[in-house]
């Protein structure tokens, strides 16, 4: 289980589960190609940074495991299956946006999880807002944009689920709640799952990475580990990233 | 916290270097039981891999042993912790020699300032 | 998973439309009793409102769920709607049963609102009575049963093109075109459609023939509308008018086809911005 990693560095192979297959992925937005001709592999048990300027190709790679975008050349297979509603059972996403209801009070979308999702942990959230000190009576439109964050973030965490997809959840928060958003993600984690989270703050979060893949001009530019990137390279993953992207 | 890692050694080292420094200061004392691979994961906000290799190297050095049922231990042989302890304290000495060499100092004069520094310890214990 | 779906979709429109029903039904209050107190100012005055708020009760139920299906699809929410582990034809016949539903009961709303000011204006049971005879001399009350179907489905057409339209003007090639879009696609789907319609109901040889010389009788005939207005144009005096039925026969068709293509859409061209 936690060798599952080790392989890379020792040499063995040992048999992976690869949750999530990608190969030959293509998408266009007109003429504008994002994603050329990608090939990946998710194995579960890992945290993994997607990292990339902001533009679409990271998001793009997110909302087709999400099954959110449908046209796509190429294979994408979460847990063997194609994209559809068997897969979003198993995924747990949080957009960049507010998804939300946001007439609602924050309880309704502790309902709304709890009756669509199976393995949705009901009290682990309630635990969490509590914590967070977030009021499940509050209605979200009346959150500060930082609160909203915090209670999708418990939300999506609270789902036993076998990939979480994580896009940006950090932007727009203060140092002192990213780290509470970290220490969730990593509380909440388990070796069965896998954790895949896109971000341009990569200072903060390198320490929670396994692997980081950067895509850049529509193709994976680095996927490689952490430790691996430090070692061959004497950088921080933030010092690979500003030298792979310079302008 | 990340702004602690220096760039270009690998995470896993560095926590490992704290998880000893807790080690041999006493700080966790020896034969003390070890919280999950996660917990401390959460703890150090690293990665719980890189927290689990950390923990493995150290048991290589048998700085920790694992108990099959039971856990992870801090580990109770005083001579690998002293042993420890003087290989940090002589990268230490390394490191405070090769800095005052870069200042300019010669031999002399850092045995001088470091006797210096010590008798005003000494003096502060005195006072208290 | 449907039942779920239902029950958050009831939720969300109950916030809105009964408080309209409210509003209806105080002003009805208000015309029952003035009318009962012999007040005629007020009786005519309260009376003349109900008809408008029956009316606005129609409209701004249209309004309300056409609204709430392009919320709650395609704004932010729809993050979380087309990632919920249902198929997206689910999320489609939610809506749909829940708009629709809430379109009937106002437009029942709106009927008992205008019969009550209608009884605000002075039309009395016998008055009433009288007309019902009138039609059952022509046999015309059989056209109810006929006028209730035709409703219910034109309700079912316009809310499946209204649907049509917003979705298809939330495909990737319409992003430029801004919120307008979906008011255009849904112009150019109305007309097309209305068209084809009638050019079927004219020319296609299936229709309802009605006898108008002494009992009036209808029948099913294969004679097309044409020849039938041709007839009418001539200035010959008619025995026979011809309705030309393939145009309902489209109708339900196109129901089948549009709320088919939305679901089609949905699973595979949306993508949200």
């Amino acid at each position: 289980m936690w060798y599952q990693i080790n392989w890379m560095v020792k040499g063995r192979k040992i048999k992976m589960s690869k949750i999530i297959e990608i190969s030959s992925l293509q998408k266009k937005y007109g003429s504008k190609t994002v994603l050329d001709n990608i090939s990946l592999s998710f194995e579960k048990g890992t945290i993994v940074g997607l990292l990339g300027p902001n533009g679409c190709g990271k998001t793009s790679l997110i909302k087709i495991i999400a099954g959110l975008i449908n046209d796509y050349r190429g294979k994408v297979t979460i847990d063997g299956n194609i994209p559809n509603e068997y897969t979003k059972s198993l995924i747990s996403y949080l957009p960049e946006k507010t998804y939300l209801s946001e007439n609602n009070k924050a309880e309704y979308a502790l309902d709304f999880f709890e009756d669509f999702y199976a393995d949705f942990d009901r009290k682990k959230a309630e635990e969490m807002f509590k914590q967070f000190k977030l009021d499940p009576q509050q209605k979200i439109k009346s959150m500060s944009k930082g609160m909203q964050e915090k209670v999708q973030l418990i939300l999506v965490m609270s789902r036993k689920a076998k990939v979480y997809l994580l896009d940006e959840p950090l932007g727009g928060l203060d140092p002192a709640s990213r780290k509470a958003m970290l220490d969730i993600i990593l509380n909440n984690y388990s070796e069965d799952s896998l954790v895949l989270l896109s971000t341009h703050l990569i200072n903060d979060v390198e320490r929670i990475f396994d692997r980081v893949i950067m895509i850049g001009e529509s193709k994976v530019l680095i996927d490689d580990t952490v430790d691996n990137i430090r070692q061959t390279t004497g950088k921080s993953v933030e010092g690979l990233f500003e030298e792979v992207f310079k302008c | 916290m990340s702004s602690d890692f220096s760039s270009n050694i690998p995470i896993y080292i560095q926590i490992m270097n704290d998880v000893k420094l807790k080690i041999v200061s006493g700080e966790w004392e020896a034969g003390k039981r070890l919280q999950s691979v996660r917990e401390l994961a959460v703890e150090f906000s690293v990665n719980p891999n890189t927290m689990q290799r950390a923990l493995s190297e150290l048991e290589r050095d048998e700085l920790l042993y694992t108990e099959r049922t039971s856990g992870r231990y801090v580990s109770q042989d005083q001579s690998k912790i002293l042993k420890a302890r003087d290989q940090m304290a002589e990268e230490y000495t390394d490191n405070y020699y090769n800095s005052m060499l870069k200042l300019g100092y010669k031999k002399e004069e850092i045995v001088y300032v470091v006797s210096n520094k010590l008798d005003g310890k000494r003096e502060e214990d005195k006072n208290e | 998973m449907l039942r779920k779906l239902l029950k958050y979709e009831i939720k969300d429109t109950a916030r809105v439309i009964p408080f309209f029903y409210l509003i209806a039904m105080f002003f009805a209050v208000m015309a029952l009793v003035a009318k009962q107190l012999n007040l005629g100012w007020l009786t005519g005055t309260s009376s003349f409102i109900l008809i408008l708020v029956g009316i606005a009760v129609v409209i701004i139920t249209f309004v309300v769920v056409v609204m709430r299906f392009y919320k709650n699809l395609y704004s932010n929410e729809g993050y979380l709607m087309f990632t919920l582990p249902v198929k997206p034809q689910l999320l489609l016949a939610s809506k749909t049963i829940v708009a629709f539903t809430w379109i009937v009961i106002s437009f029942v709303v709106a009927i008992v609102a205008i019969c009550v000011s209608l009884y605000g204006f002075g039309v009395n049971g016998t008055m009433l009575a009288e007309i019902m005879s009138e039609f059952e001399k022509y046999g015309l009350e059989k056209v109810i049963y006929f006028l209730i179907p035709m409703i219910l489905l034109s309700i079912l057409y316009l809310l499946a093109q209204i649907f049509f339209s917003i979705t298809v003007a939330n495909r990737p090639a319409f992003y430029g075109m801004g919120a307008a879009s979906a008011f255009l696609v849904f112009l150019a789907t109305y007309v097309i459609l209305q068209i084809v319609q009638s050019v079927l109901t004219i020319f296609v040889p299936f229709s309802i023939e009605l006898n108008l010389v002494g009992n009036v009788s209808a029948s099913l005939s294969t004679k097309n509308m044409l020849g039938s207005l041709l007839e009418n144009i001539n200035g010959l005096t008619p025995t026979n008018i011809t309705i030309g039925l393939s145009g309902y026969v489209f109708v339900v068709i196109m129901i089948c086809v549009l709320f088919y293509l939305i679901g089609r859409m949905m699973n595979r061209k949306v993508s949200l911005r």
